[in-house]
């Protein structure tokens, strides 16, 4: 049973070795990249850099979606005519192009086009075609196999090797201020924290204490920045049929003005509706559909923390850290901190993970490919 | 026949799920094809696989208890000689990946990736282990 490990390369990834090639007709160079890709269902953030280094040679964030131009398209409408858009570019030209999210729910609905936004991926990080890539990849906290399997299955022949890890532990490794671990008064999140991400598709509640979280460390709720999307959506249907508010212009109703907390009425929004300016006050629709985020989390996070032991927990409380997309809606730290306290928790302080929650996984998963031993990847054949 | 098979189940065990489904859809058919030609019953298949597969649940258990006992007794240097028991080490650190010792240094990454993938072979073991009782 230890022939497969033996069989693997020994050399340490910041050695560059030659390799052979893992696409057909391709000739690898020497060259090594690390790539750390928070894979979105609505944007995907990927970092990479050389190993052996801390340097971050390129920092992106790409929407998750591949646009197929459209048959019938005049020559030099699309750029290059080239046929496939990606990200920002695919969205400018909605109009000409069949527009194809390859994730929903965090997991591949769309293997063929998944498959080529990796390979768009691989080309922002390594232009020449050459370099051995090796991808650290976060995948939802729920993940099951079938759904991995998925990852690797669209990512082979485009990266080399690939390790697939948890998105709440590698925020919780992004977050983390390596050059302050060990000083005093600094409480490592990755020692001992409890993380919220809050996401597109699902909330992700994690306990990070000095070791890998077990399935039992870690809650997902399927609740998250969509579902407010559909809520907000309902009520504003209820009050104004027809209004022809798109899912995007909700979402950025939400973006702009979301929060938790009491009423912060009047909340006055200009929307353009049947090609007329109107505006209107959303203050409840967006504050209920809003509250209805802590309402669904709050049972996972109380479950968490019990669950730490009584060593722990005291210093846990002060380690509350709430990241991803939702974590920009106002006031959800003081509102989470004060129902804590409020139900007798020893002084709990949440904190925002700050302007660059969108990316921290793909941090966290750049130091992990750095930090991975040799025999930790997985080597995806050609 | 059965080494394919038991190659499978190995890569199974040892992370490399992608290259084991590979050979799970490319060869083993093939190789169920040309058994069953040359006169071994196909119904007998699924008992034989799935004995397969207790072997390296076994011997994987198996690993997972003595390397760390092993690594204890035998205090080697890890030179290019025992580069390949040091590679098995690493990969079966045993509880070491587990929950720290309060007061311990923080884990390093590897340290915590490592917990990481003995959860996944833990529970591809227990996988195994229900499919073959």
């Amino acid at each position: 049973m230890i022939s497969a490990t033996l069989e693997k390369p020994a050399a340490p990834a910041n050695v560059s070795t030659p390799t052979s090639a893992s696409r057909p007709g391709t000739v690898k160079s020497a060259k090594t990249v690390l790539v750390g890709f928070d894979l979105g269902t609505n944007k995907s953030c990927v970092l990479s850099g050389p190993p052996g280094s801390t340097d971050i040679v390129l920092s992106k964030i790409v929407p998750s979606v591949v646009g197929y131009v459209r048959d019938g398209i005049v020559d030099g409408i699309i750029a290059g005519n080239a046929t496939v858009l990606y990200g920002e570019e695919a969205m400018r030209n909605l109009l000409h192009v069949r527009l194809v999210a390859p994730l929903e729910n965090g997991i591949i609905a769309h293997p063929e086009a998944a498959r080529d936004f990796f390979q768009h991926i691989r080309s922002l990080v390594d232009p020449s075609g050459q370099a051995e890539i090796r991808a650290v990849v976060g995948v939802p906290a729920n993940a099951g196999e079938p759904a991995r399997e998925d990852i690797r299955r669209c990512a082979q022949g485009v990266f080399d090797r690939i390790l697939l890890i948890p998105e709440p532990f590698l925020a919780a490794l992004g977050y983390r201020d390596d050059s302050r671990v060990g000083q005093p008064g600094y409480i490592d999140p990755v020692v001992n924290s409890l993380f919220i991400d809050i996401g597109g598709c699902t909330s992700d509640i994690c306990l990070v204490q000095g070791y890998f979280p077990t399935r039992e460390d870690q809650i997902s709720v399927a609740f998250a920045g969509d579902a407010i999307d559909q809520l907000m959506s309902d009520e504003l249907d209820r009050t104004y049929p027809n209004n022809g508010l798109s899912h995007h212009k909700v979402r950025e109703i939400k973006e702009t003005h979301g929060y938790v907390g009491p009423s912060r009425r009047p909340l006055d929004v200009k929307v353009i509706m049947g090609g007329k300016g109107h505006t209107i006050e959303l203050s409840d629709v967006i504050g209920r559909a809003c509250n209805t985020l802590v309402d669904k989390i709050y049972p996972a996070v109380t479950t968490l923390i019990e669950r730490a032991s009584s060593d722990s927990v005291v210093t846990l409380l002060q380690n509350i850290i709430v990241t991803g997309g939702g974590s920009q809606m106002k006031g959800f730290d003081t509102v989470l901190q004060k129902r804590l306290a409020d139900d007798g928790y020893e002084t709990p302080k949440v904190q925002l993970a700050g302007q660059d929650y969108k990316r921290y996984v793909a941090v966290g998963a750049l130091k992990a490919a750095r930090g991975a031993r040799e025999n930790q990847w997985q080597h995806l054949l050609a | 026949m059965l080494h394919l098979y038991r190659r499978i189940c190995v890569l199974r065990a040892t992370g490399e799920a992608f290259a084991a489904s590979r050979l799970e859809s490319d060869e083993l058919p093939r190789a169920v094809a040309e058994a069953t030609a040359a006169g071994i019953p196909e119904d007998s298949w699924p008992l034989r696989f799935a004995a397969e597969e207790k072997r390296v649940a076994d011997a994987e258990l198996l690993a997972e208890l003595l390397v760390p006992l092993l690594a204890e007794r035998l205090p080697w240097p890890r030179s290019p000689a025992t580069a390949g028991l040091s590679a098995v080490l690493d990969a079966f650190p045993a509880k070491s990946a587990a929950r720290p010792e309060p007061g311990a240094p923080p884990p390093t990454v590897a340290d915590l990736i490592e917990g990481m993938l003995a959860q996944e072979r833990g529970e591809h073991r227990q996988r195994a282990t229900r499919r073959a009782s």
